[in-house]
């Protein structure tokens, strides 16, 4: 199993230098120091959302309404923020609506058993919903110049805020799975959730922790699009949860659950946002890196699986042969 | 287990009567002939659509590509219609053929190299609808002839023929499903692909065709697509991928396999149209349809959910006996 996982973590980081390589070459302006960063600035915003997709996926879980809630957590911020003018309530009551969205979906899964996919589906459209109702579907500017600090600041001079935030969430969500309790928890309901049970796991504590953990990454995402567009709109996470979830299984998560690693979600995502800028760089239509991240989520698979696909061309050739003959 | 189905889809079709009938009691107008046969015709490519994801769902596979199939079969039908020489026979020769090769393209990676079909259709998704606007480089085609732009109004026989289609797509899908080994092998590698395989099902070729079907209905939805706007957007469909699954998932179909009738997922696009329609003539804002549509999907999977458990408790030992039963039979 681990060695599965190593195999396809070394897989994916040949192909990312490769493509670093390639780009390099296409585009002698992408490796300097303000590019790479502000490919870190990309990815950041639906590497958050991938972080929770990941420990969800690692369950034998997904999560479908993460979209959904980044964007109503962005419309509760703006709107907390009109009524009451504190910035700081308006982004706790942000992260908390997160949190309860995750804790809501993890409830119906985790307490009643509904397939997540199910309940997900659902509360990606019901979550839309009240962030519609709330805004009545329009797009909310008026927020503070300090607001914008996170999606649009730089610290240190020219590191962006939100690559800063990214990267020790990813290290946290890291050390939460790789060195606690919980984490080896999250791997073992991934793996076998009745044997997990018989070792004494609380499978439906661990299922709603890693959701409510999903729901709070989703809000987080979901204030930093809003400060770096400098609006608050319900459809605004959207365009991410498909990526998130492509990224993730990019990175090696399997999506039947029990392994998975944080690192090899950065790489995944690194690997679209290298894919999205260098592919602008060289001047290629935004339409052609629709169909490149689909074809490398393909291809890394494809290779991934190639025992399979050779075991079963040989058995074909096997079998029609015996006809033959 | 058959009449638990059953029970299913009388549960749902209660729930369509009562939010008819919630309607009706606010505006009247709901209850017209007129009106009911508007949202008939506006649900059609909804509904063919559903056909092919019930049968997808049964074998416990998803397809989230289905709305950039239909948005790439619904291109490529225009620009065939955009020919002088065409008539109804090349375009929809045109439609079923793109929808069977996008279909198939899935069906293969899905079948041959076992990557999870969620995966698959994600990662399809963006290189079919990636490919067409390159391929259109975002244009509209627009300025669609005549004899095809009628095709969606036009009536043979008294029945308009976008019902036709539905009517014949739905025979032959309740054909495929229940009166065919194909149809039994569906829903044996839905219920226990294991089994399946070992009485001899050959579950790849199954899985080929589910999804090679499914893309054949897209093709046809996408004919009918182009028909109703006149115009077609190389972005159309985008997410009708989730309005298709959630219409198959609250008709009661178990998207870990095995179960799932065409029927229910037929109540399942009703009660979406019903209350799309019923929105508009109430005159709430229609920001509400998600919350609305939101809520009826959680209610449905979470009272799916709490019913087999009660049931599952009450007859233990005779689910098992008629799980067993049904896996023989089906």
């Amino acid at each position: 199993m681990i060695q599965v996982k190593r195999s396809h973590e070394l897989i994916l980081l040949l192909f990312f230098i490769a493509l670093l390589v390639i780009m390099r070459v296409l585009a002698p302006s992408f490796l300097t120091v303000d590019n790479l960063l502000s490919v870190t600035q990309q990815m950041s915003e639906f590497g958050i959302l991938a972080l929770g997709v990941t420990v969800i996926i690692i369950t034998s879980g997904i999560d479908l309404s993460v979209g959904s809630i980044a964007g109503l957590t962005t419309i509760v911020i703006a709107m907390v923020y009109g009524l009451s003018g504190s910035l700081i309530a308006a982004i706790l009551l942000g992260i908390l609506t997160g949190a309860l969205c995750g804790a809501f979906n993890g409830v119906l899964i985790a307490k009643i058993g509904v397939p997540p996919i199910l309940v997900t589906l659902g509360t990606m459209t019901f979550f839309n919903g009240i962030a519609l109702v709330l805004s009545k579907g329009n797009a909310i500017s008026d927020l503070p110049e300090e607001f914008y600090f996170v999606g649009q600041g730089y610290l240190f001079g020219n590191i962006p805020v939100q690559t800063v935030i990214f990267a020790i969430l990813a290290v946290i969500t890291s050390l939460l799975l790789a060195k606690t309790p919980w984490g080896r928890r999250v791997y073992a309901v991934g793996n076998n959730p009745v044997a997990s049970v018989f070792s004494g796991v609380q499978v439906d504590k661990v299922l709603l922790y890693v959701y409510t953990f999903a729901g709070i990454m989703a809000a987080i995402a979901g204030w930093i699009i809003s400060s770096r567009v400098s609006t608050a709109r319900a459809d605004l996470g959207a365009v991410y949860l498909m990526q998130s979830i492509a990224a993730t299984v990019l990175g090696g998560t399997n999506i039947a659950g029990g392994s998975g690693t944080i690192f090899g979600t950065v790489i995944g995502v690194s690997v679209f946002a290298v894919l999205a800028n260098g592919l602008n760089l060289i001047g290629v239509s935004p339409f052609a890196q629709n169909l490149l991240m689909g074809a490398a989520l393909i291809v890394v698979l494809l290779i991934n699986n190639m025992v399979i696909i050779k075991n079963k061309i040989t058995l074909f050739i096997k079998l029609n042969l015996k006809s033959c003959g | 287990m058959r009449s638990l189905l059953k029970k299913r889809e009388c549960v749902m079709f209660m729930m369509l009567i009562g939010i008819s009938l919630c309607i009706t009691i606010i505006t009247p107008t709901f209850i017209t002939p007129s009106n009911l046969l508007s949202i008939v015709m506006n649900n059609v490519i909804l509904a063919i659509m559903a056909m092919g994801m019930t049968l997808v769902i049964v074998t416990s596979g998803i397809d989230v590509s289905v709305g950039s199939q239909l948005g790439f079969s619904a291109i490529f039908v225009g620009l065939m219609a955009l020919i002088p020489s065409s008539n109804i026979v090349t375009v929809l020769a045109v439609g079923i053929v793109c929808g069977i090769l996008l279909g198939l393209l899935n069906g293969i990676l899905i079948a041959g190299a076992e990557i999870p079909a969620i995966v698959v259709s994600l990662g399809t998704m963006n290189i079919f609808r990636g490919s067409l606007l390159l391929y259109t480089n975002g244009k509209w085609v627009t300025s669609l002839p005549m004899w095809y732009t009628s095709l969606y109004n036009t009536s043979v026989l008294g029945f308009p023929i976008p019902i036709l289609i539905l009517v014949l797509v739905i025979g032959l899908t309740y054909f495929i499903a229940q009166h065919t080994r194909l149809g039994r092998s569906i829903y044996a590698l839905g219920g226990n692909p294991a089994i399946a395989s070992r009485v001899g099902i050959n579950t790849g070729k199954v899985t080929l065709f589910v999804f090679a079907y499914m893309g054949a209905l897209t093709g046809i939805a996408s004919i009918l697509y182009g028909a109703q706007l006149a115009t077609i957007d190389p972005n159309a469909g985008t997410s009708f991928e989730l309005m298709v699954i959630s219409a198959v998932v609250i008709g009661g179909a178990n998207v870990l396999g095995g179960s799932g009738s065409l029927l229910g997922s037929l109540i399942g696009v009703l009660i979406l149209g019903v209350l799309q329609n019923g929105i508009i003539l109430m005159r709430i804002e229609p920001y509400w349809q998600n919350v609305v549509v939101g809520l009826i999907l959680i209610m449905a999977v979470t009272l799916d959910i709490i019913n087999n458990r009660k049931s599952e408790e009450r007859k233990k030992v005779i689910y098992v006996a008629e799980e067993a039963k049904a896996g023989v039979s089906a």
